[in-house]
């Protein structure tokens, strides 16, 4: 019995995946990375190609259900997820939480981190604890595409009469929000340099620069005091090094990678998460 | 133009393994799909058949996708398979099938390869969708050619 259930469940997961794979290929603006070997809190990372500047990604997070559920069932269902992925974030992209039922083709979604549009025209990214869900599928995907596009334009102050506009810090308020943050993408953001011996080996350079750029971009916050320092490690020439200082603290802290690592801005850039914390922490 | 052909490539891959997954009111769903990779030249899945046997049986599905349509007279789906590789997939012991994708429409149609098909294909009946009733056809199909071993005995209800 238990066997069969755990079997079932893979089974789940499994259709679950193959059901995100079709909806999302659907449309061919939408790059998709699976990011479930990570345990980040989310399934995939979704980049939105357009012509539209900057680098505009949102996360799918994943749950299934064998038996068919109502709106109401899911919001009760999801909850301990959405309390669950907030001990991941608050995420630096819109977050959407995909939720399928095997016995029917009724499929769910709820925001996880919402781009929220506030009564002052500003929009922040507020995280939820409740499940708000609503039916999936490839309309409702295109009304979660260009919510994402309205954050990135509000974000990115592409728009509101050519005034550039940065988002506001949000508050608790309306809406069930359990933390929240802001992408504000600043030009004074963590500045890297490279080593000599980097800039001799073009792929490794390569790799380094975008992951550079990747981090400017997506961080949440400015970082002026950080600098990031790329090297190659002496010995063992394979393998890439990013120190990260803070002048402030004066504290840093090394990492190191794989080209196949670097090869993934997204994996650099959670590892860098994890550090920055500790050099920007006084005392 | 490759990188077309790539994406409606890879999305007939995706909606051939929904199809596949789909539980079809029952507990556990008819198979369990590994795609086998882009290094693997002429299948796409190498497909379980979910069961209790110790040693599940297995088919190989290759999978392709078209924008192209039907054809008018027949409305047979217009994929193409090179004839080598038609020959391929007709050497090969385990069952083998083609799954071609109608992929603006996200159907899939499913037709044997056995016998004495030579190719090249360039279209394929569009007899069999995948769905429910042939995926349980199909089940059956696959589980009896491994109960009886006989490579002469492989026939099929999804014939070209």
């Amino acid at each position: 019995m238990a066997e069969h259930a755990t079997e079932r469940a893979r089974f789940t997961e499994m259709r679950a995946r193959a059901l995100t794979n079709v909806l999302l290929s659907g449309r061919e603006d939408l790059l998709v990375q699976d990011q479930s070997g990570f345990d980040y809190g989310i399934d995939y990372l979704v980049t939105l190609l357009s012509d539209k500047p900057g680098l505009r990604q949102f996360a799918v997070e994943l749950r299934a259900t064998y038996s068919p559920v109502t709106a109401d069932t899911a919001n009760k269902v999801l909850e301990p997820a959405l309390q669950g992925m907030a001990r991941f974030g608050p995420f630096p992209y819109p977050t959407t939480l995909f939720y399928f039922t095997m016995m029917e083709p009724q499929s769910w979604y709820t925001w996880v981190m919402e781009p929220a549009e506030r009564s002052d025209g500003t929009m922040a990214l507020e995280m939820r604890e409740k499940a708000d869900s609503r039916p999936l599928n490839e309309e409702t995907l295109d009304d979660i595409i260009a919510r994402v596009h309205r954050w990135y334009d509000f974000s990115f102050g592409t728009k509101l009469e050519g005034k550039v506009a940065r988002p506001a810090r949000t508050t608790k308020s309306g809406a069930k929000a359990a933390k929240s943050e802001v992408v504000i993408t600043e030009t004074d953001s963590v500045t890297f340099d490279y080593s000599e011996a980097l800039l001799q080996a073009p792929e490794q350079l390569a790799a380094a620069r975008r992951c550079s750029s990747y981090i400017v971009k997506t961080h949440p916050n400015p970082l002026p005091t950080v600098t990031g320092w790329w090297d190659l490690e002496e010995d063992r020439r394979k393998i890439i090094t990013l120190m990260i200082t803070d002048s402030v603290t004066r504290k840093s802290a090394t990492m190191r990678f794989t080209l196949r690592d670097v090869q993934n801005p997204g994996h650099v850039y959670r590892t860098i998460n994890e550090h920055l914390g500790q050099i920007l922490r006084p005392g | 133009m490759a990188d077309a052909k790539d994406y409606i490539g890879k999305r007939g891959e995706f909606i051939v393994a929904e199809k596949l997954t789909d539980f079809c009111g029952r507990p556990l769903p008819f198979f369990d799909p590994h795609p086998l990779g882009e290094k693997c030249g002429v299948f796409d899945f190498l497909v379980e058949l979910v069961t209790n046997d110790k040693t599940p049986p297995y088919f190989l599905v290759s999978a392709k996708a078209t924008r192209k349509g039907r054809t008018k007279k027949s409305l047979d789906l217009k994929v193409g398979v090179k004839a080598k590789d038609v020959q391929a997939m007709v050497r090969c012991p385990v069952p083998a099938y083609l799954i071609g994708v109608d992929e603006p429409a996200g159907e899939a149609y499913i037709v044997s390869m056995h016998g004495n098909v030579k190719g090249p294909i360039s279209s394929i009946p569009t007899a069999h969708p995948v769905n429910t009733e042939t995926l349980a056809i199909l089940w059956a199909e696959v589980r009896s050619y491994w109960k009886t071993l006989n490579y002469r005995s492989k026939n099929s209800k999804f014939q070209m």
